[in-house]
C-alpha cells in the first residue's frame, strides 16, 4: 500500500523542480500549515523541496509521534539544520547516548531545587530593568524583553561575573547564530553563504569566550550555585567530564532554547494583557497579593499563582514560538492504517494544535481561565515526551517572575490599533510583528 | 471510604522534582544513569492524610506525569 494514494496531499505544490511547496511554507510555516491542516485534516503531505513532509495533527497523532522510538522515527535525522550551531559533539550532533546524557546534565542543572536560585535572579534583572523608566513612556517591548532574558539567561546559567562583564560582543554573536537558523537551513546548512559563514565565525568566538571563563572558574577554585558548574561538574557515565568545548555547545543550546522563545512569549503575554482590559485586574491583583507578603517569590508561590498561569499558558497557547517539530522517518512509520514510508518527513505544528476545537472549546478566544486540558499530548508549545523542551518549568518560571514584578509596579495599555500586533514568522519562530509598542505608567 | 492510586506515565516524566518538593513522603527522583531522572513512589496507595500533598503533585507536575485516579 502506497502512503501517497491514502494521505491527501497539500494542493498549490509548485511542482518538485520548482520546490513544490518550500516557498510558502518559507513566507510564514505556521499559516502554511493551518492551510494545510484545513484542506486535508488530519494527516496532510506536503512537498518541503524535495522532502515530502506528513504534517500529523491532533493528541492521538501527536502522542504517536512521541512515543515511538527515536531509532525509527528519528529528531536527530531532521536537525541536522542545528549541528553547525550547537556544534559537533552536542546535542543532534553526538550519538543517541550522548545526547541523553546531555540532556541529563541540562535536566540537573533545571531541576526544581536549582529554580529556587535562579528566580531571585531573574526577579532582580526585572527590578534593575523597571528602575530606568521613569514614570510613563512607550516601549517596543519584543526588543525591550529580547535585552532583558539575555541578561537573565546569561545571569542564571553562566553566573554573576559573566554577567557583570556581558558585552555587546556576546550578544552581538548570539545573534548572529540566530539569524542562519532559517528555513533554508533545512535543505542545505552547509550552503555557501553569508549568514551561514557568519554563523561558524560566531560560533567559533563564542566558544573562545565561554572557554574562557570556564577557564577562569577552574583556576580560581571557586563554586557556584549556577548552570555552568553543573556543566563542568556533571560527568558521563564513564567518568569523563564536558570538554570545554562540549560545555561551550551547552551554554548555546540552552541560550538558543530558551532565549528569544521566553521572550516572545513576555512581549505576547504583555500584548494580550494590554488588549484584554477585563482580563488584567485579576492577574495583577494575584501579583499585588503574592508580592505584598515578601519581596522574593518562592517557588512553591510562584506555582499557585493560578491567574498569572493561566494567563502564560494561554499565551503559549494562542501564540507558540516554536512550530515545526520534526522528525525524519527511518522505519516505515503505520499510523492508523496509513505506512509513512521511511525517507520521510513528519511534522508536527503547536500553531495547529491548539486551535482544534475539540481540544479548546471557543479556541479562538483569549481565555486565561481555560482549564489546562488534561491529555498530556493537546498543548503542546515545548513538544512533548522525551523530547519535550526541559527548560519548559523553566520558561514558566522566568516569564511569571518577570510579569509579578512588571504588573506591580506599572499598567500597560497598546500604543497601536489592535490589530497591528500581528504573528510574524521571519525565522522559525512565531513573535510580534515591530514594532511591538506599549505604553506603560507607574501605578499609583 | 475511597481508596487512591497514583499512576505515573513515566515517558513524560523528565525528573523536574516538583513532586518531590510538594510530597516527599511519596515521590523521589532518581537519577536513572541514562537520560532523564526518574520519579520513583515509596507506595502508590497513599494515605488519607497525605492525600492533598498528593494532589498538588499531580497538579504542579509540569509534564503531567502523574494521576490520582480512585479504586475500589
Amino acid at each position: 500500500m502506497s502512503s501517497s494514494a491514502t494521505i491527501p496531499f497539500v494542493s498549490g505544490s509548485l511542482g518538485p523542480e520548482a520546490g513544490g511547496h518550500f516557498q510558502e511554507f518559507c513566507t510564514h510555516p505556521a499559516f502554511f500549515l493551518m492551510r494545510a491542516y484545513e484542506e486535508c485534516g488530519e494527516l496532510a503531505e506536503f512537498d518541503m523541496g524535495g522532502i515530502n513532509t506528513v504534517l500529523m495533527v491532533g493528541p492521538e497523532a501527536h502522542e504517536a509521534v512521541f512515543r515511538v522510538d527515536d531509532i525509527k522515527v528519528s529528531a536527530p535525522e531532521a536537525y541536522q539544520f542545528m549541528v553547525p550551531i550547537f556544534g559537533k559533539g552536542i546535542q543532534y550532533g553526538a550519538p543517541l547516548d550522548i545526547e541523553r546524557q546531555q540532556l541529563r546534565m541540562h535536566a540537573r542543572g533545571l531541576a526544581s531545587e536549582k529554580m529556587n536560585h535562579y528566580a531571585p535572579i531573574i526577579a532582580q534583572e526585572t527590578r534593575d530593568w523597571i528602575a530606568t523608566w521613569g514614570d510613563r513612556g512607550e516601549m517596543d517591548f519584543y526588543e525591550g524583553f529580547a535585552d532583558l532574558t539575555i541578561k537573565t539567561s546569561t545571569h542564571c546559567l553562566l553566573g554573576t561575573e559573566f554577567r557583570n562583564t556581558l558585552t555587546e560582543e556576546f550578544a552581538s554573536l548570539y545573534h548572529t547564530l540566530g539569524a542562519a537558523a532559517d528555513a533554508e537551513g533545512l535543505q542545505d546548512p552547509n550552503a555557501q553563504k553569508a549568514a551561514y559563514a557568519a554563523r561558524d565565525n560566531a560560533r567559533s568566538r563564542l566558544e573562545e569566550l565561554i572557554s574562557n571563563h570556564v577557564s577562569q572558574r577552574r583556576d580560581s577554585g571557586e563554586v557556584y550555585p549556577d548552570l555552568l558548574q553543573v556543566y563542568m561538574d556533571t560527568t558521563y557515565p564513564d567518568g569523563r567530564h564536558l570538554s570545554t568545548s562540549e560545555i561551550a555547545g551547552m551554554v548555546v543550546w540552552f541560550m538558543f532554547a530558551g532565549h528569544h522563545t521566553s521572550a516572545n512569549t513576555a512581549a505576547w503575554a504583555l500584548v494580550e494583557l494590554a488588549r484584554n482590559p477585563d482580563l488584567a485586574p485579576a492577574v495583577i491583583a494575584e501579583v499585588d497579593s503574592v508580592l505584598s507578603s515578601s519581596d522574593d517569590i518562592e517557588l512553591k508561590t510562584l506555582r499557585r499563582m493560578t491567574k498569572l498561569e493561566g494567563f502564560v499558558r494561554e499565551t503559549l497557547r494562542v501564540h507558540p514560538p516554536l512550530n515545526t517539530l520534526t522528525r525524519r522517518v527511518v522505519e516505515d512509520f503505520e499510523y492508523k492504517g496509513h505506512i509513512i514510508p521511511k525517507g520521510k518527513n513528519v511534522m508536527l505544528c503547536p500553531y495547529v494544535a491548539h486551535r482544534l476545537e475539540a481540544c479548546f472549546e471557543d479556541a479562538q478566544r483569549f481565555n486565561p481561565d481555560r482549564p489546562q486540558p488534561e491529555n498530556p499530548f493537546a498543548l503542546i508549545p515545548f513538544g512533548g515526551g522525551q523530547r519535550k523542551c526541559v527548560g519548559n518549568a523553566f520558561a514558566f518560571l522566568q516569564v511569571k517572575v518577570i510579569f509579578s514584578e512588571l504588573l506591580n509596579a506599572f499598567d500597560f495599555e497598546l500604543a497601536g490599533p489592535p490589530g497591528e500586533y500581528a504573528e510574524i514568522m521571519p525565522s522559525l519562530i512565531l513573535r510580534p510583528s515591530e514594532p511591538c509598542i506599549l505604553r506603560y505608567r507607574r501605578r499609583q | 471510604m475511597s481508596q487512591y492510586r497514583i499512576v505515573v506515565d513515566e515517558m513524560l516524566c523528565q525528573g523536574h522534582g516538583v513532586c518531590t518538593e510538594e510530597c516527599p513522603e511519596i515521590f523521589s527522583v532518581e537519577d536513572t544513569g541514562s537520560g532523564y531522572p526518574k520519579v520513583r513512589l515509596s507506595t502508590d496507595r497513599p494515605s488519607e492524610d497525605l492525600l492533598d500533598k498528593v494532589r498538588d503533585a499531580v497538579t504542579f507536575c509540569p509534564n503531567l506525569t502523574l494521576k490520582l485516579v480512585e479504586v475500589d
